[in-house]
């Protein structure tokens, strides 16, 4: 299975904001003095996808002795008596 | 050695219990998430009566209720043993430079004045902080009106008349609270946060909003990427972090415009800063301080701690906010809150400072041996630590700590800053200015990244109670980034000063503790204080050139969309 191109990347990444209702072209396309730009923001995502995440997606984990836990704090509040 | 009467309460929490009851509560624990931006509504803020109850443990019982941990007696006995500056010079003293707990002091005492004390930071603030620009607004009036009500009655609250720098993400009734972005510039609260409500029973005096970085994202920055607030040490180089997001709040606290300061710390905000400025700051265990009031950017990750002179300064914020609120339901349920002003007391055998409790604290490979002033620095807080009776042991690193706290699962947490701001994002993604990146991507973990980042929290205590703190009470971090994801306490302290590229500034190490192990992290942090004037150390006034210097149109710089991005706590 061929990665997917930076290009493929972008059109997911694009489609994925159209789907949710973002408009990201009232960003200027490409301008490093503006506080944000299409070019900057897209390159970001991608290198969130195809550097982070899978190294998530790929860490080992029991699925059965590591449930998942949202608030660990909560979990020590039980005190020797 | 140590206080026999009483045991910390990192020694009382059952951490065989807390691991097997990790996997009953996890998918109930996303209930009661905080309302972006109109969070303030209607009814009255929770006081300490209108709390329920709970039956508490006997043996380290106290109240419940945000705020409520504070026992009168402990309290007046904490005040009545404390030394008194010395008002004996020739000079007027500038009550800007006392402690909190030293004016705290002085007010019980009747020789100083809640207004008097209050215009002594009004005065500094009116000087200084067009160079620092440590606050988002300055509520001076509000503030001297507050003084003068609190001068009209008894000195009772553990705070009474202490002038406090308040985050501007955090709720104050009637006062803007913007979080320094476009999407709450002209957002008003109207009631205060459930934690401020608490500071306002214990007397406090807010003095004004601090600056913070958008959002609390980053540095203090204008929401299009200007730089504010400058770090106190180095006014007149802007290129100097302040540390962030809690800038405003370090800088105030450094500069004697505020006693201490309330922050928040997602990935660091607290922690950060105190290392950058060289104040104490406390990120306490996740859900001892309520979040109701606080504007989210991680429903799991977000906390509020105090960044102090010192401490016991730092001791008597976390006493005064602590606590149950059932407008946050991640705070119930949680051990009782203890008394963290006498753990933050020294205590004394013969006639030296002795940490109260015995103590292990454990140091990676490696921590302690860096070149430099870094490396001096942590082998001298070592020495100090030994030297009030704290054991140093080594402890290795466990396996698989390096990959569950690595930037790939601390980029989980980006989910739940997008969720929340998704509609403002619909609305138009120029309301994120430069923080636009962070809050962006988080809509591309998926739902099965996300929930395995849940996993790995699980997998990560695990590590970390019975790898790390199953050696050692105490552990010195590199990183906050680990128990920012899992929710335990950090203290960071100043130990000394470190050059950098020909600029002085302050270093500070990081400590973590266990669970509730906010009274272990006192302990050992006032024991070593008692014996050094790092924490007393501070920046002289800006010089007439750093003020002529920041005056000149972009002279503080900015910074870009990537590196907002890199830097995002």
């Amino acid at each position: 299975m061929n990665y997917p191109s930076d290009a493929e990347l972008d059109r997911f990444i694009r489609t994925r904001l159209q789907l949710l209702g973002i408009d990201l072209s009232v960003l200027p396309e490409e301008d490093a003095d503006a506080p944000a730009d299409q070019a900057r923001v897209v390159a970001a995502v991608r290198r969130l996808l195809r550097d982070q995440m899978p190294v998530v997606s790929d860490f080992p984990l029991d699925p059965i002795s590591v449930p998942p836990v949202l608030y660990t704090s909560a979990l020590s509040g039980r005190l020797h008596g | 050695m140590g206080d026999g009467s009483r045991q910390p309460q990192d020694a009382l929490v059952d951490r065989r219990s807390f691991l097997v009851r990790m996997g009953a509560l996890s998918a109930a624990a996303a209930v009661g998430c905080t309302p972006v931006g109109s969070g303030s509504g209607a009814g009255p803020a929770p006081g300490r009566g209108d709390v329920p109850v709970d039956g508490s443990p006997a043996d380290v019982g106290t109240a419940t209720g945000a705020g409520a941990g504070v026992d009168p007696r402990a309290a007046e006995s904490f005040f009545r043993e404390l030394p008194r500056p010395d008002l004996s010079g020739a000079a007027p003293t500038d009550s800007a430079e006392f402690t909190a707990w030293e004016a705290g002091a002085l007010l019980r005492d009747g020789r100083l004045g809640a207004l008097e004390h209050t215009e002594a930071y009004l005065a500094r603030i009116r000087r200084w902080d067009g160079v620092y620009q440590a606050f988002n607004e300055v509520t001076a009036e509000a503030a001297r009106a507050r003084a003068r009500a609190l001068d009209g009655g008894a000195a009772e609250g553990i705070l009474h008349g202490i002038p406090l720098a308040v985050k501007d993400n955090i709720h104050t009734a009637g006062v803007r609270t913007t979080a320094n972005s476009h999407i709450f510039r002209d957002f008003i609260p109207d009631r205060d946060a459930t934690l401020v409500s608490a500071l306002r029973g214990a007397g406090f005096v807010m003095v004004g909003k601090s600056q913070l970085g958008p959002l609390a994202t980053t540095r203090a920055l204008t929401p299009d990427g200007e730089v504010t607030t400058v770090n106190a040490w180095t006014p007149g180089n802007p290129d100097v972090s302040p540390g962030g997001s809690s800038s405003g709040s370090a800088t105030a606290v450094m500069a004697r415009l505020a006693a201490s300061s309330l922050g928040t710390q997602t990935g660091g905000s607290i922690t950060m800063p105190s290392r950058a400025q060289g104040t104490t700051g406390l990120k306490p265990t996740f859900g001892r301080v309520s979040l109701d009031g606080v504007i989210p950017l991680s429903y799991t990750r977000d906390h509020v701690g105090p960044l102090a002179r010192d401490v016991r300064d730092a001791a008597l914020v976390l006493q005064a906010m602590a606590g149950e609120d059932h407008r946050d339901p991640r705070t119930l349920g949680l051990p009782p809150v203890p008394d963290y002003l006498t753990a933050a007391t020294p205590v004394e055998e013969g006639g030296r400072a002795r940490v109260r409790w015995d103590t292990r604290l454990g140091i990676f490979p490696d921590w302690a041996d860096g070149g430099g002033d870094g490396g001096q620095n942590r082998r001298a807080f070592l020495r100090e630590a030994e030297s009030v009776g704290v054991d140093v042991v080594e402890i290795p690193v466990p396996d698989g700590w390096d990959e569950l706290t690595s930037g790939a699962f601390n980029a989980i947490r980006l989910v739940e800053r997008a969720e929340p701001f998704l509609p403002y994002m619909k609305d138009d993604v120029r309301l994120m200015g430069v923080t636009l990146t962070s809050f962006l991507s988080g809509l591309f973990v998926s739902g099965d990244e996300y929930l395995k980042g849940q996993r790995a929290k699980l997998a990560l205590l695990r590590l970390t109670l019975e790898g790390v703190l199953d050696r050692c009470d105490v552990v010195a971090l590199e990183s906050h980034i680990p128990f920012d994801m899992i929710g335990l306490p950090l203290l960071a302290l100043p130990v000394g000063i470190r050059e950098m590229g020909g600029v002085e500034l302050p270093d500070g190490v990081l400590l973590g503790g266990a669970p509730f192990g906010e009274e272990r992290l006192l302990a050992v942090g006032t024991a070593v204080q008692a014996r050094t004037d790092w924490h007393r150390r501070r920046p002289p006034e800006p010089s007439p050139a750093d003020e002529a210097w920041l005056r000149r149109p972009g002279a503080r710089g900015r910074l870009d969309l990537d590196t907002v991005a890199r830097e995002a706590q």
